[in-house]
Formats: structure tokens, sequence, C-alpha cells
């Protein structure tokens, strides 16, 4: 049992600098004593400065074991308030912090040496270049696999620690395969490794992972959680949206193994490239991933702003781990940088024609496969047309005519307009039975009746037509006239003399030309055929409209002309190859306006008030070792990725190291500013940063070398000796457990359940999820649950609304996806409980995991509980696990065994 | 779940001992659309005197509107203000229900806002900042007191209306704070909490011999790999567990005597925003520290008889009058009105001009930031107050302005919490509800 863990808690009698100590002095004092301001020459952040003087005197401001001689303690406990610390309109200490200090003085101001010189912000670590650092030999070394060990176990035995055992295999195959993969191994390849047990077998089995298809799933996930990807625009109106083809290329570039300094380039600056692809283009995504407002009256520069603000801090807090949002506003406080600094990467990244309310630039775009399937499609069609319109050339064919409305058979649907019919007179001319509709459009306006929902509307046999009587007053013409057939909707017209109508385009089937007015003053036919405004064959006619512009028009019986047969079947046939076409998905892209924009500072960040202009350039502090600025976002992806880029080769590996072990070397991955943690080790840091670098960028490989380390290879065990020494684990003197991603989750238990279905890519799905979460403001978007295999999709597909995400995502802690999101909490609530207990995908997955076990062929309930352990955990269950789980299945059958597998905290955590 | 297992306040230094920080917990009534100020709370004669006449330029030179085009006509109130109580609270005769608590609450009719669009509006007044990715007041509670009951979460949300409120689940999001203190969304249905209920054929008993075996199995790796993750999961499904019996015994409703309900008017069984207060008070006597109701549907544009001020605005009072009403008076007569602060209010005000949208004939306001009214009571608000005003036509503020800002502040310092002190460091930098401003407003104090 582990008592020890209380232990640690309770035994402070002593002060801890950094629990009690540090927390109150930087809250309090390093705002006006610390790295950027040091009033009254004395700074309190570091140990070397704290024990040194201040203008006040040489007399040290903290003198151990002695407060009432302690400048710092009499500032703060002082009475009078003109020299009380801090000063008044900050307020005073709370009574407990200043006895606090005392005690701490008096103890002897025990503030370990962290051994750090005073640093000024331009000194700051991370704004340093990387070193090559010497590699520590340990001495007889028989735990390091690769250099990362030498770094990790050097520092671990110099703490007088020795590393954990390594795992077993069984162990190994399943962290590695959700480490990888974000799938569970199959038993087969676990028992593999585990009866294999060599070297080759290890390094095999880390090809298979890394060869996977999913790998690039895997890793698309923290990347699509930085890039705030979803498939809504957010705010108020939260349509959908269509960046799926983005989302592939994502994954499709870790699959490549891109070189990062490449995927950096073309995400920021694919158009910008030299004759850019498809592909680059569709890249540049990563920054319309913005939100977008269409609520009504809002202000498009507005919201154009706040996409190119978010692309600077989006860009800031993925490459650079810098927090720039505060320097929108203000000069930053701790870190050094400007309002100047801002703007001028705000001038980069102010060059996209996309407004602040609209999708658009947007690419088509298509799989390979898709295209393929298209081109065989289009081949067959183009053989059939030529043969079609040979035919239906020589073919001889009057078209018989069969009435669908007349005054003797009015419409039976929904009518709007006019509907009376005349009877004839000899002012009113009739072309059939006893009436006629005549319809005035006063001093050339618009005037229009129609019908649609008709139930009894004609279906298309291939080569119809729709046709009118009409007849022009001679006296009073109008300039145009127009039919508009309604199938699905209204946008089929065709139109005889001049172009007046707004609706549809003109020159394709929404607004088509039949030809000029027709003869005045006799009864003429009006043709359409179908084709010509785009009703398929096969498609359902349910409404016409009979439309003028101006004039006096008679309307008399309206129908459909039937095709030849012959020539409608091959029309028909035409069509049903066409239907099987791929649809292109479109994707939103950034593309360059033609007149560059003019760059200023917002003051205080209102785009209401431009302050001086501001030319593209990259923050000072980073660019002391690169020669020039880069103007455009091509040159700052690559200033990004230069080699003299202190920054951004650290960020990613430590990006890298955090995933795979849980907490980056420096914990506060998305901060690497002065206020960010100072990494854990440095020198590994740096080590990391030049070797990918050196390796080309190489993604795979660097993740590849950490988990071929034996610190990865250790037990996940948690070592009492070392937790009161080390009770966050940061000497990784054992594996840490790390509690599976909301996404991950899901996919095993699908995947352990024989339900996954490991289709890669497409547009996003609508797994089931309970009614009335996705009650958005607007109809139209709602949640439809997709059919069939599409429920069934590894989480990434899973559609992300942003203003209403998936509900089991937001309980394990998934964010919305509304801004950039550099880390994801690891929450444990009972909420969380609930959903693997009882949302309906978690139930279907227990049903189907214990009807696997159930259907196992084996005459021993032992052997079918140990195949599903297996697929849940990667091992068998020991004895009392055995037991345990057959008393359950004797009270309440496979499901209930099935639900404890999936919800075992071993399954949940990779261990 | 938000705070749940904090058992009690966990960020001591930040209470004061002293005369304040009587509150315990929140109730907020969000009008979510922007109710109608010139039409509840705040009478303008001049402004039904110019009724149809052109709004003054002073007022239009360099304003920003959502949907009003052109020169727009000033627009007085088709309904009649009465003054109320001893304290003399002037309030429509659409609110008859609010009017008989008048001297219980004190009105502020100089709040305003930045922002004039319904998400931004609602997420600057549910955390504080326009942007989306702060934390609402709710979680920052939850983070920084707890819950007031180890079994409960800290934070609930409930919602009615047609639609979800504009700004979506931003509006109880958790920021930047840990996740476990984003608000619980209340369900309709059988379901209070997402899946509460056991699936189908699975008993009480079942699913606790289910649990039995998993905490078994749970508790026996744990002590081969001695991860304290794992005590605290076992402790999380225990905890589910005694949600699943607990919460559809606070939703129902049907337990409450007849005049209870009659007080609310709410139907045991039908989802309403009277059910909502109900449940509001039920939450607050189980600990619940920070409930938070949106109604949707007080956008009054005036588009048609759906969104306007003569047919629309008096079903919304109708709907949700008694309630508010109900429920300050069911607080006060449990003795949880004193330690609980009960808002009422919208995310901006409504403009004095008719907005007339596309020649519409029906009256409506649009969206207007520099003016709302908004109701607080209890939890050591000044009972019958009235505070701040507006100019002649409800257009500005003319006395007393008081920006969101200054209520957090207030109602945290109601709270117990000085809201400058209470700050998370995030990104390197200590983010606090009232960003960077805000003062206490000691008038509304009691």
């Amino acid at each position: 049992m582990f008592g020890f863990l209380l232990l640690a808690m309770q035994n402070q009698s002593t002060l801890d600098f950094y629990q009690d100590i540090e927390p109150i002095l930087r809250k309090n004092c390093f705002e006006c004593h610390g790295i950027v301001k040091q009033k009254g020459g004395f700074r309190i952040d570091i140990r070397a400065t704290a024990m040194a003087g201040s203008d006040f005197g040489e007399s040290p401001v903290i003198i151990p074991g002695n407060a009432d001689e302690s400048d710092l303690y009499w500032a703060i406990s002082s009475t009078d308030l003109d020299e009380r610390m801090p000063p008044e309109e900050k307020g005073p200490l709370q009574d407990y912090e200043i006895s606090r200090i005392k005690d701490w003085i008096n103890q002897g101001a025990l503030w370990p040496d962290d051994g750090k010189p005073p640093t000024w912000p331009s000194e700051h670590w991370a704004y340093q270049m990387p070193k090559w650092p010497r590699i520590p030999q340990l001495e007889s070394d028989s735990f390091s696999r690769n250099t990362i060990d030498q770094f990790v176990f050097s520092k671990l035995t110099q703490e007088g620690f020795y590393p954990s055992a390594q795992a077993d295999f069984q162990t190994l195959a399943r962290r590695t395969a959700l480490d990888i993969t974000g799938l569970p191994p199959s038993s087969y390849e676990v028992g593999n490794l585990l009866e294999k047990g060599t070297e080759v077998a290890w390094q095999r089995w880390l090809d298979i992972l890394f060869d996977s298809l999913h790998y690039g799933e895997n890793q698309a996930l923290s990347w699509l959680d930085l890039s705030r990807y979803a498939d809504s625009n957010g705010f108020e109106v939260d349509h959908n949206r269509s960046m799926s083809p983005w989302r592939d290329w994502v994954i499709d570039a870790f699959n490549q193994n891109m070189p990062f300094d490449e995927f950096t380039a073309q995400q920021l600056a694919g158009d910008l490239m030299e004759s850019p692809s498809l592909s680059q283009i569709v890249a540049t995504g990563f920054h319309r991933n913005t939100m977008t407002n269409t609520e009504g009256g809002v202000d498009d520069e507005e919201y154009r702003v706040s996409a190119v603000v978010d692309r600077v801090n989006t860009t800031a807090s993925v490459w650079l781990g810098t927090t720039m949002s505060c320097v929108q506003c203000h000069d930053h406080k701790y870190d050094p940088l400007t309002s100047n600094d801002y703007y001028s990467m705000y001038a980069l990244f102010n060059d996209g024609q996309d407004g602040g309310t609209s999708q658009g630039p947007k690419i088509d775009v298509l799989g390979e496969a898709e295209a393929e399937d298209n081109r065989s499609i289009q081949e067959k069609v183009a053989s059939l047309q030529s043969k079609y319109e040979s035919l239906k050339s020589s073919t001889k064919w009057s078209a018989p005519e069969t009435l669908w409305v007349d005054e003797s058979k009015p419409p039976r649907g929904h009518v709007e307009g006019d509907w009376t019919f005349l009877p004839p007179s000899p002012s009113t001319p009739v072309h059939q039975g006893e009436g006629v509709r005549k319809q005035v459009g006063d001093k050339g306006s618009f005037i229009q009746h129609f019908f649609n929902e008709a139930i009894d509307g004609p279906v298309n046999h291939g080569d119809d037509s729709i046709y009118a009587w009409i007849y022009l007053s001679p006296e009073d013409l109008p300039s145009s006239i127009m039919l508009q057939i309604h199938s699905d909707d209204w946008e089929h017209r065709a139109y005889w003399g001049e172009d007046t109508f707004s609706f549809g385009v003109n020159g394709t089937p929404s607004r088509f030309r039949q030809g000029d007015l027709p003869k005045k003053g006799e009864w003429v036919r009006l043709d359409i055929p179908l084709e010509v405004v785009g009703i398929a064959p096969e498609a359902r006619i349910n409404g016409i409209a009979f439309s003028q512009m101006g004039g006096t028009v008679y309307w008399d019986d309206a129908g459909i002309l039937l095709g030849e047969p012959q020539v409608s079947a091959f029309r028909t046939k035409i069509a049903q190859l066409e239907k099987g076409l791929h649809q292109p998905l479109s994707s939103m892209i950034v593309s360059k306006v033609s007149e560059p924009r003019m760059t200023h500072v917002l003051e205080k960040g209102s785009f209401l008030s431009p302050g001086k202009r501001i030319a593209p350039g990259v923050p000072k502090v980073f660019n002391k070792d690169v020669k020039g600025s880069p103007r455009n976002r091509l040159e700052f992806s690559k200033w990004l990725t230069h080699p003299k880029n202190p920054l951004t080769s650290r960020v990613i590996m430590n990006r890298l190291w955090e995933q795979v072990f849980g907490v980056g070397l420096v914990a506060t991955s998305e901060d690497f500013g002065t206020r960010g943690e100072v990494p854990s080790h440095p020198e590994l840091l740096d080590w990391l940063a030049l070797e990918f670098q050196r390796q080309g960028w190489n993604l795979k490989a660097m993740h590849r070398l950490m988990i071929d380390s034996a610190t990865y290879r250790q037990t996940s065990s948690v070592r009492p000796e070392v937790i009161l020494v080390d009770p966050n684990n940061r000497l990784l003197s054992w594996f840490p457990r790390v509690r599976l991603k909301a996404e991950v989750i899901r996919d095993q238990a699908l995947a352990v359940s024989g339900l996954l279905v490991g289709k890669i890519g497409g547009p996003s799905v609508f797994p089931y999820q309970p009614k009335g979460i996705d009650n958005s403001t607007y109809a139209g978007d709602r949640w439809k649950v997709s059919p069939g295999e599409d429920r069934y999709r590894r989480g990434i597909y899973t559609f992300w609304r942003r203003t209403s995400p998936y509900p089991m995502f937001q309980i394990f802690d998934a964010p919305s996806r509304e801004i950039s999101c550099a880390r994801r909490t690891r929450s444990n609530t009972p909420l969380q409980a609930l959903a693997l207990l009882n949302d309906p995908v978690f139930v279907e997955a227990a049903k189907s995991l214990g009807a696997l076990m159930q259907s196992l062929q084996s005459d021993d309930d032992r052997n079918r509980i140990t195949f599903g352990f297996r697929r849940c955990t990667s091992r068998g269950p020991d004895e009392t696990e055995l037991k345990e789980l057959l008393t359950l299945l004797e009270s309440d059958g496979w499901t209930a065994v099935a639900t404890v597998l999936l919800n075992l905290d071993e399954t949940v955590v990779r261990g | 779940m938000a705070g749940l297992g904090s058992t009690h306040l966990k960020r001591s230094p930040l209470l004061r001992k002293g005369s304040f920080g009587k509150a315990k917990r929140v109730i907020w009534l969000h009008m979510a659309g922007g109710p109608s100020s010139l039409d509840l709370f705040d009478p303008k004669p001049s402004l039904l005197k110019f009724d149809g006449k052109d709004c003054p330029e002073e007022f239009l030179s360099k304003e920003r509107f959502a949907f009003i085009k052109g020169t727009p006509q000033l627009l007085g109130s088709p309904y009649s203000f009465k003054q109320y109580g001893e304290s003399g609270q002037w309030i429509s005769e659409l609110l008859p229900h609010t009017a008989k608590v008048a001297d219980k609450i004190a009105v502020v009719r100089s709040l305003h806002t930045t922002q004039f669009n319904h998400a931004p509006a609602q997420v600057f007044m549910a955390t504080g900042h326009p942007f989306f990715g702060r934390p609402s007041m709710g979680s920052w509670l939850s983070w920084g007191l707890g819950s007031l009951n180890p079994d409960m979460p800290a934070f609930a949300v409930m919602l009615s209306g047609q639609f979800l409120p504009s700004g979506g689940s931003s509006c109880w999001s958790s920021g930047f704070l840990p996740s476990q203190h984003q608000g619980v969304r209340l369900m309709k249905g059988k379901d209070p909490i997402l899946f509460l209920s056991n699936p189908e054929g699975v008993s009480r008993s079942q699913r606790r011999r289910t649990l039995d075996t998993l905490k078994t199995l749970n508790q026996h790796k744990y002590e081969t790999h001695g991860d304290a993750e794992t005590v605290a999961r076992i402790e999380q499904y225990e905890l589910a567990y005694r949600m699943q019996e607990r919460f559809p015994d606070l939703s129902n409703l049907s337990t409450e005597p007849s005049d209870v309900l009659d007080l609310y008017g709410a139907v045991p069984g039908e989802h309403s925003f009277a059910a909502n207060c109900l449940l509001a008070r039920r939450l607050a006597e189980s600990g619940v520290r920070f409930i938070q109701l949106f109604d949707w549907g007080w956008d009054s544009h005036g588009t048609g008889p759906q969104d306007d001020i003569v047919t629309s605005l008096p079903k919304q009072c109708q709907r949700t009058d008694q309630a508010s009403a109900a429920l300050l008076v069911d607080l006060e007569q449990r003795g949880l009105l004193e330690d609980t602060i009960l808002i009422w209010g919208g995310e901006f005000g409504r403009t004095p001009m008719n907005e007339k949208r596309n020649g519409s004939t029906f009256l409506g306001r649009d969206h207007h930031p520099h003016a709302m009214t908004m109701w607080m009571a209890g939890g050591g608000i000044k009972e019958g107050l009235s505070y701040g005003e507006t100019d002649d036509l409800g257009y500005l503020i003319h006395e007393n302005p008081m920006e969101v800002h200054d209520l957090h502040a207030t109602m945290l310092h109601l709270l117990g919490i000085e809201h400058e002190s209470f700050t998370y460091m995030h990104q390197g930098r200590d983010f606090r509800l009232t960003d960077v401003s805000g003062k206490i407003v000691t008038d509304l104090i009691a």
C-alpha cells in the first residue's frame, strides 16, 4: 500500500521556498522587482540578486536567519504607508503571508540555489541558440539504449537513483501501439512480440507502427487542437464549413513523414510557393481554421482583424511557444515583446483575401482514387454521349403533348398569384378549353404566378420537355418572359427576350436564354427541354412558375412533351452513370490580396483605432542571430525553421516529448517565455532540438528515438523511494501512466469490441449523440446521425461543432477549438464514469465485446474472459481478476463483464 | 465534474474576514437575446412624446448598429409603468409578479457593455471577456471556492426557450481553467445529467455488482503500480453511482407541494423556465455554488410577431415573470436568500428607436450596448434600491454608469473574494475574471 504518499504531503514543518514563499513573491513583487523592471535597484525573482543589496544600501535585502534586520521583512510589515511594500494602491500582504516570510527568513531563508546568474529578458535561456551539449557518460552504463537515456539517467543517478526495470513486452506492445497509432494492438501482435522478445522483433514492431496509416491520424489529433480545426464557423451562427480536405492533408503529411520545415512552409505559405500544387494550396487551410462570424450586423473588418490577430497568436504559440496575445494591446509585461513586434508579425498575416464574415476563398478537392474513378466514368459517359447525340439527331420524333395544367386541370398543390381563368371574348384570346389567364405587368414590373408541391408532377423520362402556350398582346409587349421549373428547388429557369430577371446565373441552367420573344398576336408554344434547365432524368417535377417583365400576356395550357423512348432511355443511362461521379469537397484556403494592405498598430488592439504604420517583420528578440527580417509569409516560414531560430525546434521537440512522456521537458509547453517553467533537462532539450534539425526535421525519426529509449521502456510503477523527492516524476525514474485522450478512449472501445471502421479521411461524420445537444440557433445544420459504418469511424472524423462539441469528447477534456489549444488537461471526474458506463456508444461496445467473448470457441469461460481481458489490456488476467470476473459473469452475464473491462482504469490509461 | 471532491473553500487567502462576504452562492437568470429595459424597467415619457420622430443626429454620428439602417425613428413604450412598494421602483405592467417583490430587489438601470452582438456580449457577461477562451464566472467559483457539497457539482447550467444561447457552451466554459470546472448542463427529459441513467435492462443492483467488481480490480492493480490517479478514479465511479440516485430525485418536481408548484407556475414533468427556477432552488439547497439559467427568446427586433414588443415580449414576460419572482420569494422563505445572490438580466439593452428592418411594420428594437437594466437580490444586496439612470431617451447612461466588470467585481466581493487577487496563471500571465478593471459598487451593498 501507499501510505508514504500521505507522509510526503504532511511532512512540512519547515517552509519550502517554491511552495510557500515564491508564489507570494511572484504575485506581489515580481512585476516591479523582477526581470523586466527593477524599481529601487532591487530584484527579487532570483536568489543572487535577492540576497544582495539595493539602492537603499549594501545591506542585503534578505539576511538569512534574521527577519528583523532584513529590509524585505521591514518593508512588507511597515505601518508607514509611504514605506510599506507593496505600495498602497496594490494593498498590503495578508497577515499570514507576512508571517510566513518572516518565519522563512528566520528559518535561514532557504532558497534552493538554481545556480542562475541574473538574467535579463533578452538573455532568457529560450532566446539563446541551443548548443550541442556534452553527452554525459555514466560509469558502467548498463541502462542506456540511446543518447536520450544518457541525459536522463545521468541526472537520475546524480540524484542517487537508478532507472526502473524494463517493462515486459506485452505492456510495451500496448504502450507503443497507443502512443504511435492511437489504437490498441491486436492480441496476435502482442503475442508475437512477447514470444520473440528480441531486439529484431522490437525494431520490426516499431517499423510496423510507424508505417501504419493510423500513425498520421494519431499525430494529427494534437495538431488539430493546435490549429483549432473545426467543422463549423463558430460564434452565434455556427454554420457548417467544409475543411475536411485540410484535415486529411495533415494526416497524409504525417504519414508521409513530411519534414517539419516543409510542413511549416506549406501550411503558412503554400500559396506563395512557386507554381503551388493543389496539395500545397490546401495546406494553407491551417490559418483558415479561424472563426468567422455571420451574425447579423457584424462588421466584416472587425472579424477579419480578429482572425488575423488569432493567426498571430496561434503562430506564436504553436511554433515559438510564446504568448503574443497580451502584446496586441500593450507591450509585454514580462517578455521582451512590444506592440511594434506584434503588429510587424500581424503585417505578415494581413494579406489574405478572406473576410471576417464569409467562407471564401475556397478550393475544390478530390482525392486521387476518386479522381481516377471519375475519369473512368467520364470516359464511359463521353462515348455514350456521342452515340446519344447521333441517335437523337437521326430520330424523327414529334413529341406528344401531355396536359398537366389548364382551367379544367388546376394544379394540385400549393399555388400563388392570380389563378382566375377568363372566358373567351373578342378581346380575350383562348388557346384551348373554356378559359385563359391574363397577366399584366404594370409599368414594366415583374409579375408571376406559380404552383409547387404538386402531388401529381411528372417524372423526366430522360428527354422530356415542358411546354406552355402563350399569347403576347401586340399593344403591350413584355420585355421578357420566363418559365421556371421546380424539382428539388427553383434553380431551373428558361427565358425569352431581354436578360431582365435577376435570379440565377445567366447562361447556366439557373437562367438560360431560349431565344427572342415569340411572335406577338398569335398563340405560340414555349418549349423547354428539361436537360437545358438542369432537370436530371428520373427527377420528379412538382411546380412551374410563369413570369414576365411588364406587358400583357395570356397564359393557357401547359404540360409535358414526352421524348422519344429510346433517346430518353439513353439519356437516363448517362445520367445514372454520372450519379456515380464523386463530388469534390471544398476546403477553405489562404489566398493573397492583389493590392497589399497597409498595416497599422491598432491602439489598445481595437480595429477602429489604427495608429502608426508598420512593416512586416518578426520580434527583434527572436531575431538576434538571423540576418534580415522576413517580409512575407513564405520568408517567415523559412525563418521559423532557420537554424538560427532559437525556439521552433525546441518547442516542437518539447511538445513531442510531452506527447510521449506526459509532461514536457518544459512543463509549460505553451510558454517558453520568462514566466514559463525552465526545462527539467536543458541539455537534453538542446540536444533534441539540434538533432531534430540535423536529421532534416524528421519527426518520425525523433519520435522513434524517444520510444526506442530505455527511459521509455521502463515500468510504470510509482517508486516509493523517489516520489518523496520527485513527486511529479520529472526525473523520469518510472514511466508515467497517462489517461488516454477522449478520441483514443472511444476508438479503443470500438476497436476491442470489433466495431471500429478504420477508413481514413473523408468528410466528417455524425455518430450518435443524445438529442438536444446540438440545438443550434439556426435550423438547417442539425446533427443528423450518419448512416451505416460512418457511426463507427475514429473520433478524429467526428463532426466538430464549436458551440456544442460532441459530449463524450468534451467530458474527457477535448477543447472546443474556438482558439488554439496547446495542451489538454487530464481531469478525472464522475461525468467521465457516467459516459463510459452509459453513453450509447460504450453500451454498444460492451454488448459487442460481450458477444465476442461469448462466441469464442472454447469450453471454458476462463478462456473467454481471458480473451476479452487481453483485448482491452494486452495482458491476461491473474487468478484474482479471473475469479472476480467469473463471479460477475455468473450473476450478470457477458455484457456486464465487458462493461468492467472497458471501464478498467488500466484500459483507459496508457501505462 | 465541477469542483466535486473539493469539500470546502480551497483558496482561503482570498477570503477576508470582516463585514463582507455573506453570499455563498449565485443564481443567475440570463434572459438571452437582451430584454428591452425601455419596456420593462426604465420608463421614458420623453420617448413617448417624441414617438415616431427621427432619432437626434448626435446619437447616430459614430454609432454602429446590428440591423438599423438610415435614420431610425424613436419608439415610445406601448406599456404603462407604475411605482411599486415602499421603495417606489418603476416597473412596467408586463412584470406584475416582479412588481410585487419590488422592495426586495435592487434595480440597476445603468449597466452597459462593449458588445452589440449576442455571442460576444453573452460571453462577455459570462466570462468578463468578449473573446472565447476565458473561464466563465461559475468556473472561476468552482475553481476558487469549490462546491458546497462534495457530492454535487459546483456549477450547474439550465436552458429554456427554443434554442441554446448564442454563445453556446462558451457561456459555461472553463476556458483555461482545468476542464472539470466547466458548467454541468442539466438536460431536460429523463437524464438531467448526460448519461446518468443505466442502459435499458441494467438494474441498480446489477450496476452495483458491476461497480464492485470494477472497484476490486482497480484496487488490485493499484497495489502493483501505486498511481494515485487510480484511487481518484475509483472514487469518481462511486460518486457517479451516488449521483445516479441523487439527481433524478432532485429533478423530480412532483415531490414539491402544490402550493410551491403554484407559486412558480411549474408543472412536474414539463420542461419550462418555471421548472428550471424551481430546480435552481433545489440545487441551491443541495449545495451547488453557481446556478445559471439561460432563457432564449428576448431578441425583440420586431421583424414579425414572433420577435416584436407587442406580441412576443408580453409572451416572454408571461413565461418568466412569475417564476423569477417566485424564486426570490421561495429562497427568502427558506432562509436562503440572505446568502444567495439572485440576478436577472440579459447581455445588452435595446435601442430607443424602432428597428423597422426591411420596412417591417412590427415594433421592435435593435441591440443596444450602452444601457441595460438588471436586477439583483439577496446575498448582501441592498433591498429596494434604484441604482443609476439613463438619459431622457434611454440612450446613454446619465448617472452611475456600471460596467460588466463592476458587476463581476461586486458579486465577487459579496462572495468574499477580492477580485484583483483572484487570479490564475495561464501562458505566463495572471488572468482575472475582471480582466484589468472592475470596481466594487458599494452603493449596491446593504
